[in-house]
């Protein structure tokens, strides 16, 4: 970060961004400040959450330099003002003589205010890049007209589905055509799918998919956690989407290959240590000719170890580790930002899960 | 090495004087050119109005203006002294003979005693109900001198709107024209004068990297979009209930703007040249049928809303405006030029009060290509390439395109080059003001619109005035102030990719 935040107010915001760059120094000047936008962020949420916020900002932005707006609404303010402060990050990048930095600006209201937030927010969005919309999604009641305002501005919005109300009806929401919002867990899950997908690389191990029977996904911690249950339904969902299975929400066994119906089961495993809580931390796929693939997540530090046992249950390869953990808030974001074409992938497994996530949780 | 413009000995009469537009934009230009030494070191300016000002009043209201609104510091108070010192005051009734007669006495009373050879510039920053009296007062009273190559000359600037439709225009035009040769009329129209505006033809002209890309062809489509956020600020309302955004905005600054993007190449920029080019596009342009009006047009009316975190009232709300007023403040159209060159390339054009920002630019935006190699990779289909040239804010030239990002896999980034004004150039550009009103006094008509253009473009707006009179009227107000205009603008793009950019 450089300097103070600056108290002011919305109308007067750019003017003082220009002011910022032009007293740190040219675009062009070596050693002096680049100052540059990939994007615009916007994040909505409460003041008890903007100083964790700014620290995976802090992370973010070296993997996405962007035009950050943290909309702070605090239920200490009353009236209908708006107080705005600006701010910068500023990183070395590699290759890169002086700092690449990008911008933040906050906005502070209480809850009288919210009806113009978007009205402050618009004019400031800078054009032909896109705009994401983060936010928590477990009380959108408390953000009234002004959530769906910001999410129509939004070319993208991450959300934590397993945080809705209903995290079913959630899901099945976001696998809608036009549908824009990610869970961010998914992007968090990204290196376990990557291992996943990679247990089924080999020849042998590929010809093994279409004899799948039985899947197997265990979570860090309580069935009880609705993050884990939602957690293993859109990885079921993804695994589902990639193979062309079907649902059948009427019938006993949920999923169906060509072969047959598929079993599903989830459950939970003790957390090792460096393993957070709803985790996946363990895949495993049986096969009608009694192979067994399996991936299992030992700690962020550990990696995972990877096997592929015969029908005597004995190893027939030699168990594989490989590093999967689970993303940070600010990795995941990072890859949500660079890679927002992926979003049809998350759909297709949305659509696939949220039948699954139906049934698991409890009513 | 260029010459530097320089205007001949004159006199500069400006109607209207203590309006507003010459307090902000014509004294302060005025000074600026002096300083600048585009002014010759003999020169006048007589202010008329109807108040009861004395020149000392007169020099003592400019001088607060020239301080507050000029682009430029003086270097010192002798420096605006001096200039204050060549200001005039006629006081006058813009419809009384006696007053122009006044006038006359005036200006050759002052032209002798400063030593002027008699040329005069004749600038009407007034009501448009007073030009055609005012003009008509000045031929009374003899105080235009005819074209002749041999005398000092006379011209005369008129500020839009240059009527009100396509009847009036034509009427003020005779009358203006009963006074006026049409070569010494300079219509002005602000947005030709702006450093943006005339580097799309610099960048069309002398650039030849884009010219064979300039058409249908690899061109899908054009936006231009003049946003305003400012409502009716003070008494504007009065008049702006009776033009609406189709006649302030899209007639003049629109057009002229849509002309120079999709004009051909004229063989030089003088005057005739140029604008021969500009009325030739605009004859491609066919008046829209009321049925073309029906799919092609949509307009708006800005009700309350949120603008910069503050609530801000609906139009039907402000000062001096119709509680039931069914003027637009929005206009959208679709327009199609029929021409070899932009065959099937829809114009998209919109403005707008009360909008988020306060932003002008034209995008072109440029066709897919017609194979996309990277299918195979299962890579995203790449963004269109977008050429945006943006007249104010932030003033400048952007191309955005799809690059590689590093790593081992194919992923695509769309991104983009960038010129800006502001950081490539030294000096601080001109206010359009200024250019204007110079190329007026060198006797320089390319900036200026000539009474065909006008004419034309009041054919097409008419044509879409009549079409809005024979359907129904649109809900009002059908936009929150604050936000880029009613939904219904969108079903203009229904068969283009892209939405309406947001700026």
């Amino acid at each position: 970060m450089i300097g103070f935040p600056v108290s002011l107010s919305p109308s007067d915001i750019e003017h003082e961004l220009t002011a910022m760059w032009n007293q740190r120094g040219g675009k062009d000047e070596p050693g002096g400040v680049t100052h540059y936008t990939l994007g615009n962020v916007i994040w909505l949420g409460s003041t008890r959450h903007v100083t964790r916020t700014r620290r995976i900002f802090s992370e973010l932005v070296s993997r996405f330099p962007c035009r950050l707006f943290l909309l702070e609404c605090s239920d200490d303010t009353s009236g209908s003002s708006i107080e705005s402060f600006v701010n910068a990050y500023c990183f070395a990048a590699k290759g890169h003589e002086g700092e690449v930095c990008c911008e933040e600006i906050t906005l502070r209201f209480g809850r009288d205010a919210l009806r113009h937030v978007t009205g402050a927010v618009l004019p400031l969005l800078i054009a032909d890049v896109p705009t994401f919309f983060w936010y928590s999604s477990a009380d959108p009641g408390h953000y009234g007209e002004a959530l769906e305002q910001l999410i129509a501005l939004a070319d993208r919005v991450i959300t934590e589905v397993a945080h809705m109300p209903d995290p079913a009806a959630g899901l099945r929401r976001t696998a809608e055509p036009g549908a824009k919002t990610t869970s961010l867990s998914w992007y968090r899950s990204h290196p376990v799918r990557d291992h996943i997908a990679g247990l089924f690389d080999e020849r042998d191990s590929m010809e093994r998919l279409a004899s799948i029977e039985r899947l197997q996904i265990g979570v860090a911690g309580s069935l009880k956690e609705v993050q884990a249950l939602t957690n293993a339904s859109v990885l079921i969902g993804w695994f589902a989407s990639r193979l062309g299975w079907r649902v059948d929400a009427g019938a006993e066994h949920l999923f169906h290959s060509e072969q047959g119906p598929v079993a599903v089961e989830v459950v939970s495993i003790d957390a090792g240590i460096g393993m957070s809580q709803s985790q996946v931390v363990h895949f495993e796929a049986h096969c009608s000719t009694g192979d067994c693939l399996s991936l299992i997540v030992t700690g962020t530090k550990g990696g995972a170890e990877r096997r592929v046992t015969g029908p005597c249950g004995t190893c027939r390869e030699t168990p594989r580790f490989v590093h999967a953990r689970e993303w940070t808030e600010a990795e995941a974001l990072g890859f949500a930002f660079n890679s927002p074409h992926r979003h049809e992938i998350f759909q297709q497994a949305a659509a696939m899960a949220w039948p699954m996530l139906k049934r698991v949780l409890p009513t | 090495m260029l010459a530097r413009k320089v205007a001949e000995p004159c006199t500069i009469v400006v109607f209207g004087v203590t309006g507003d537009l010459a307090r902000r934009k014509l004294l302060p230009a005025l000074f600026n050119l002096a300083r600048d030494g585009h002014l010759p070191q003999s020169f006048a300016i007589v202010g008329f109005s109807r108040r009861e000002w004395t020149d000392e009043k007169l020099r003592e209201e400019m001088g607060a203006a020239i301080r507050e609104h000029s682009r430029s510091e003086p270097d010192s108070e002798r420096e605006t002294e001096d200039f204050l010192s060549r200001i005039y005051y006629a006081k006058g009734e813009l419809d009384k003979t006696e007053s122009f007669l006044n006038l006359k006495a005036r200006l050759e009373e002052i032209e002798k005693t400063d030593r002027l050879p008699g040329n005069r510039l004749f600038y009407l920053a007034t009501a448009p109900e007073f030009f055609a009296p005012a003009t008509e007062l000045m031929k009374a009273a003899k105080i235009i001198h005819p074209v002749s190559s041999a005398g000092p000359w006379a011209r005369l600037i008129i500020e839009k709107p240059f009527g009100h439709d396509l009847e009036s225009a034509r009427q003020l035009n005779t009358q203006v024209r009963g006074a006026f040769n049409e070569s010494q009329i300079y219509r002005i129209d602000h947005y030709l004068g702006k450093e943006t505006t005339q580097n799309i033809l610099a960048f069309r002209f002398a650039n030849s990297i884009f010219e064979p890309l300039w058409n249908s062809r690899y061109i899908e489509q054009v936006q231009i979009t003049v946003a305003e956020s400012l409502g009716m600020e003070g008494r504007r309302g009065q008049y702006y209930d009776t033009a609406g955004a189709l006649r302030d905005m899209v007639q003049n600054h629109l057009f002229q703007v849509l002309c120079l993007i999709a004009m051909e190449a004229p063989a030089s920029l003088d005057a005739e040249s140029l604008r021969d080019e500009k009325v030739r596009l605009l004859r491609a342009i066919r008046p829209m049928t009321p049925q073309e009006v029906a799919s092609c047009t949509v307009r708006g009316q800005y009700g309350p809303g949120s603008l910069n975190g503050a609530p801000v009232k609906g139009y039907r709300e402000e000062e001096l405006v119709d509680p039931d007023s069914t003027t637009e403040t929005y206009a959208a159209l679709r327009l199609a030029v029929r021409n070899w060159r932009w065959r099937g390339v829809p114009f998209f054009i919109r403005t707008g009060k009360r909008l988020p920002k306060r932003a002008s630019e034209v995008a072109v935006i440029f066709r897919h290509p017609p194979h996309q190699v990277f299918e195979d990779l299962s890579v995203e289909e790449a963004r269109q390439n977008v050429l945006v040239i943006r007249i104010q804010p932030d003033e400048g030239i952007s191309l955005s395109f799809e690059a590689k990002r590093p790593g081992l896999k194919m992923n695509l980034q769309n991104v983009k080059m960038d010129f800006r004004y502001g950081r490539s150039f030294g000096t601080p550009a001109p206010e359009a003001y200024e250019r204007l009103l110079l190329d007026g006094l060198i006797g320089d008509a390319s900036l200026f619109t000539r009474a065909d253009e006008v004419d034309r473009a009041w054919e097409i707006i008419s044509a879409i005035h009549a079409g809005w009179s024979e359907a129904p009227l649109p809900d009002f107000p059908n936009y929150a102030a604050g936000t880029w205009g009613p939904e219904e603008a969108n079903r203009l793009m229904h068969d283009v990719d892209t939405g309406w950019r947001r700026l």
